[in-house]
């Protein structure tokens, strides 16, 4: 029920802060039980990650600064966003063209995803070797290897509101796959544009099997249409690096100054395998960035290396 | 055929564990021996007991270098006779200069075999232009041994090492795990430009892939301390296909 039992008649400040917060909790919950499947058909697996990651949601609500993790990022402009009622079901603006969105383009391998939803008119995903995979995940629920990893790391390792609530969004994203010993040399990129105001929950899973290696490019931005919007993503990456696979990561956040952005990486890499991540953050108001490695076994070297740029009132928090 | 090495029925182990359990091989000037195993199967072992580490116990067999007894000699005299060992972790040791660390080994070398040591000049200029077949650059040279190298930047200075030093039995332990296709590549060419009639190598891997740039003239399967099988390089794509099972299964019922 989105209407809490009434506050006391003498409610103290605490009162009224957690009546908020109680309030923001139940209006993302309405939310995701609002949402309709970007999927066509949903397993039962797929279902089960998300009911659970929902109920763990509703459990622990957004963090306050209070928490020790959060303590210098106030999630409140997240919180209590309210966006016009999101067109889940189709592009409402005039949809972008290659031309108009050239200047987010960094790569000849891409998919594109526009308001959350795959564009498989902006993507470009020709001339794969085989057995490599770059696809959106709703098409991917059959692969072995999004069975194996979706959902198994970053709600699994980290207690994180935010990525509870990506996790019980889940639906279109993005699956990029690589098989034993297949080298993709070109440079691949992951698009992500918003074109207006609205709430995001870009997901992707980056598979690296034994001896693979790939460079993925991960790109959050707006296309012209979103100007001084407010919107706000929260995003989740997983990558899982197979024994001596080699992942160059990107992450280039170039959203708008009004922007708000919540962003997870967590890798999750075997023996001998090698992770480098450069993450840029140059846009957002309030921008939270988390990275997370695990190391499950020797010879693994694993590099996180971030640039910030900031300038005025923006707010950017690494952990 | 100029025998470089000859393992007979070597066993060793360590704190009262045998991980060894009877190694025969034979190498010869000009081969490429490739041991592929598993975890724990004894191909770091062996390269340690080669070199000369301490902490291993010999408890049977013999180990024949150029006509010596190998197990006789210090670590120093085996690396003043030849042997190199590119170490599979190579270690950080701040403080100690690049440089200043390979002169000594090298002049070391020198001193064994009657010569005088190099003068710094020399030196500088051997190591500069040896350098560039690992695709480095010289400004490694100025800083302490391996600090804050990245791991293929290690691997890749354990090959101009070896260049330098210039050894007749090289020894490299896994020296492609954890390398992008980049520097495996780089690794690769600086291995096969030291290929010659009076060299040998020991090519300790666990991945198949390294042995498609550094083609062996012989692959060993090394399976709880034993030599399982041996082939040639085919044997190591069928190793990287099918695994290890079906060569634990034949040889145990060859055992039988």
């Amino acid at each position: 029920m989105p209407n809490a039992t009434p506050a006391p008649t003498l409610a103290s400040p605490d009162d009224s802060r957690q009546t908020a917060r109680e309030n923001a909790r139940d209006q993302y919950l309405q939310r995701v039980d609002a949402h309709q499947s970007t999927c066509n058909d949903y397993p039962a697996w797929l279902q089960a990650i998300r009911a659970s990651a929902r109920a763990r949601f509703a459990e622990i609500g957004f963090p306050t600064t209070r928490d020790e993790e959060w303590k210098y990022t106030d999630v409140a402009p997240m919180a209590n966003l309210s966006v016009v009622a999101p067109q889940l079901n189709g592009i409402s603006h005039q949809a972008p063209t290659l031309d108009s969105i050239a200047a987010q383009v960094f790569a000849d391998l891409r998919l594109v995803f526009l308001d959350g939803h795959f564009a498989p008119q902006l993507s470009a995903i020709e001339n794969l070797p085989p057995g490599v995979i770059v696809a959106d995940l709703c098409d991917s629920l059959q692969h072995p290897a999004v069975q194996q990893h979706l959902a198994q790391y970053a709600t699994k390792t980290e207690d994180d509101a935010f990525t509870a609530l990506n996790t019980a969004m889940l639906g279109s994203g993005a699956f990029i796959y690589v098989p034993a010993n297949v080298v993709l040399e070109t440079p691949l990129q992951l698009l992500w544009l918003h074109s207006q105001e609205l709430i995001g929950h870009p997901r992707a899973l980056i598979v690296a099997e034994r001896g693979a290696q790939v460079t993925v490019i991960e790109t959050y931005a707006s296309s012209a249409d979103a100007g001084e919007s407010v919107y706000f993503q929260n995003d989740v990456t997983e990558v899982v690096l197979g024994e001596n696979a080699s992942v160059d990561h990107y992450r280039v956040q170039l959203e708008t100054e009004s922007a708000l952005h919540v962003g997870t990486l967590q890798v999750e890499a075997a023996r001998d395998a090698n992770f480098r991540s450069h993450s840029l953050q140059l846009g957002g108001r309030v921008v939270r960035h988390n990275a997370y490695a695990v190391m499950n076994g020797e010879n693994i070297e694993c590099t996180l290396n971030g640039l910030v740029l900031t300038h005025g009132a923006q707010h950017v928090d690494n952990q | 055929m100029n025998t470089i090495l000859e393992i007979r029925d070597l066993h060793a182990g360590i704190e009262g564990h045998e991980i060894l359990r009877g190694i025969d091989l034979t190498v010869n000037a000009g081969e490429v021996h490739a041991i592929m195993g598993l975890n724990g199967s004894g191909k770091s072992t062996l390269a340690a007991v080669l070199a000369g580490r301490e902490e291993y116990e010999i408890t049977r067999g013999e180990v024949i270098y150029k006509g010596r007894d190998l197990l006789e000699m210090a670590p120093e005299e085996r690396a003043n006779e030849g042997v190199f060992l590119a170490f599979q972790y190579p270690v950080e040791i701040p403080g100690v200069n690049n440089t200043t660390f390979l002169k000594a080994a090298y002049d070391a070398k020198r001193e064994y075999h009657g010569q005088e040591p190099l003068d710094a000049a020399s030196f500088l200029k051997l190591a500069r232009e040896r350098i560039k077949s690992v695709e480095m650059d010289n400004e490694f040279l100025k800083r302490s041994v391996n600090e804050g190298f990245s791991g293929g930047e290690k691997k890749r200075f354990e090959i101009f090492q070896m260049a330098v030093l210039e050894p007749q039995l090289a020894i490299l332990d896994e020296t492609d795990s954890g390398l992008d296709i980049d520097a495996l590549r780089v690794v690769a060419e600086g291995v096969n430009k030291l290929r010659s009639d009076e060299r040998a190598f020991i090519v300790i891997t666990h991945y198949q892939r390294l042995l498609n740039y550094i083609v062996p003239n012989f692959v060993h399967v090394l399976i709880d301390g034993r030599i399982a099988r041996s082939g040639g390089k085919e044997l190591a794509l069928e190793l990287d296909e099918r695994g290890y099972d079906w060569i634990k299964t034949e040889a145990g019922a060859e055992a039988v």
